[in-house]
């Protein structure tokens, strides 16, 4: 099984992301790893996602998992932006798009998982 | 060399026993499989559910692996240490044991407490105790019905989260048991329910089955099958409902709590957001259940809105 991590910021060349066609861009720099299993999207340094790109990063999740078994995690989101993807991730299951768009995070450390657990 | 972790959850947030319960999985795995390791639970003064069902289930499961781990019993809360005595912890209830009548005069101790015993049920039975074990689920699910009040829809919601979560542990897990456990908080309005396992876990099901999952690599993609409704028995009319439509009354009707946690990945949906998470170093071998139950005003919750 094969993974790796893409720097967000370096492949969008911007810390703020604000069209669908920044993700599909995304997604089209991750496919060209072959017999990828994980992706691992590192969203440091980014300050703001749109939420056209949340629903189409979902979208494009969604698309790389059901077409080549890509499983897509998501690290070092900032609050804000993980926020926004909670909110389209919830429409998109509310509108029955897919029911697999649930943003999938992967915790830099022990602490960052236990915060959460905590906040939950 | 001994092993003491230490054990102080006095606080009722959902996640922080499930935090706690990984912290000691870490530690159990890093340790020497000679080693003789002691949970110390001496200094609690409350415990909630997801932490005592999943210290269970994680013994049983280093056990099989030839770890050796004991719970330190000098409590220094009497309380506390009476509490253990009453749900049976760790040694568990199981059915198979009773006789078919003796169930009532067992099930009477339980009707005034704001507990169920912690129960084990043992899988690949005989015809005669697999209907012990059919009867018992359905006392223990009254048990609750009846103590938590839960009229009309609600209690049939329970009987589904409950039927449909232990009946996937029997057709899938490829487990010796399954244990449930549930403690009911008047005052905070809520029942905490643990359903847990250490089978194969949600990636060894999928992985059993490579002529129609020949791809499933990983405890993250068997997760979203398993919450997508993808089921390893094939018959996509029929099955893979029992986890959606589940999660779905808990938290979309009754506005409830689902965590599920199998290898090293978790699952979490309330209303406010619904992720998967990755677990880090540790690793839960098997499939673990916590669900938080509101007993509030759920007047209008039908239970026919959600089956699918």
């Amino acid at each position: 099984m094969t993974e790796e991590i893409f720097d967000v910021k370096a492949i969008a060349a911007t810390s703020s992301l604000a069209t669908r066609e920044a993700a599909k861009n995304l997604f089209d720099h991750i496919r060209l790893n072959e017999n990828l299993a994980i992706a691992i999207l590192d969203f440091s340094s980014i300050t703001f996602i749109s939420r056209s790109f949340a629903d189409q990063l979902l979208k494009e999740q969604v698309k790389a998992f059901n077409t080549s078994s890509i499983v897509v995690q998501l690290l070092n989101v900032p609050a804000d932006v993980l926020a926004m993807i909670d909110k389209v991730s919830a429409t998109q299951q509310k509108t029955g798009f897919d029911r697999s768009a649930v943003p999938v995070v992967r915790f830099a450390d022990a602490e960052t998982l236990n915060n959460f657990l905590v906040s939950i | 060399m001994n092993i003491t972790v230490q054990l102080i959850d006095n606080q009722d947030a959902f996640g922080r026993p499930i935090g706690e319960l990984l912290r000691i999985i870490e530690i159990v795995d890093s340790t020497d499989l000679n080693d003789e390791i002691i949970i110390d639970l001496s200094r609690c003064r409350f415990s909630n559910p997801f932490l005592l069902g999943g210290l269970v289930v994680i013994q049983k499961a280093f056990e099989k692996k030839g770890y050796n781990i004991q719970f330190n019993r000098n409590f220094a809360d009497a309380r506390f240490a009476a509490y253990l005595e009453h749900i049976l912890f760790p040694r568990c209830i199981n059915p198979v044991s009773f006789a078919d009548d003796s169930y009532d005069v067992f099930f009477r101790n339980y009707r005034n407490r704001n507990f169920i015993p912690l129960t084990i049920y043992p899988n690949n039975l005989s015809p005669d105790d697999a209907r012990k074990r059919e009867h018992f689920i359905t006392e223990v699910t009254q048990l609750i019905i009846n103590r938590c009040r839960l009229a009309g829809d609600i209690g049939q919601a329970m009987r589904y989260i409950i039927s449909e979560a232990l009946d996937n542990i029997i057709e899938h897990s490829r487990s010796e048991f399954s244990i449930i456990f549930a403690q009911f908080y008047p005052n905070l309005g809520y029942l905490d329910l643990i359903i847990s396992d250490c089978g194969i876990g949600l990636l060894g099901s999928y992985q059993r089955r490579p002529d129609l999952f020949p791809h499933v690599a990983s405890h993250t993609d068997a997760m979203q099958r398993a919450i997508d409704g993808q089921s390893t028995k094939g018959d996509e009319l029929n099955r893979g409902f029992g986890i959606r439509t589940s999660r779905n009354m808990l938290v979309d009707g009754l506005n409830g709590k689902y965590f599920l946690m199998s290898g090293e990945t978790f699952y979490f949906h309330d209303r406010g957001q619904s992720r998967i998470g990755t677990t880090g170093k540790a690793s839960f071998d098997g499939v673990f259940l916590a669900l938080r139950v509101p007993i509030g005003d759920n007047r209008n919750f039908r239970y026919t809105d959600y089956l699918e």
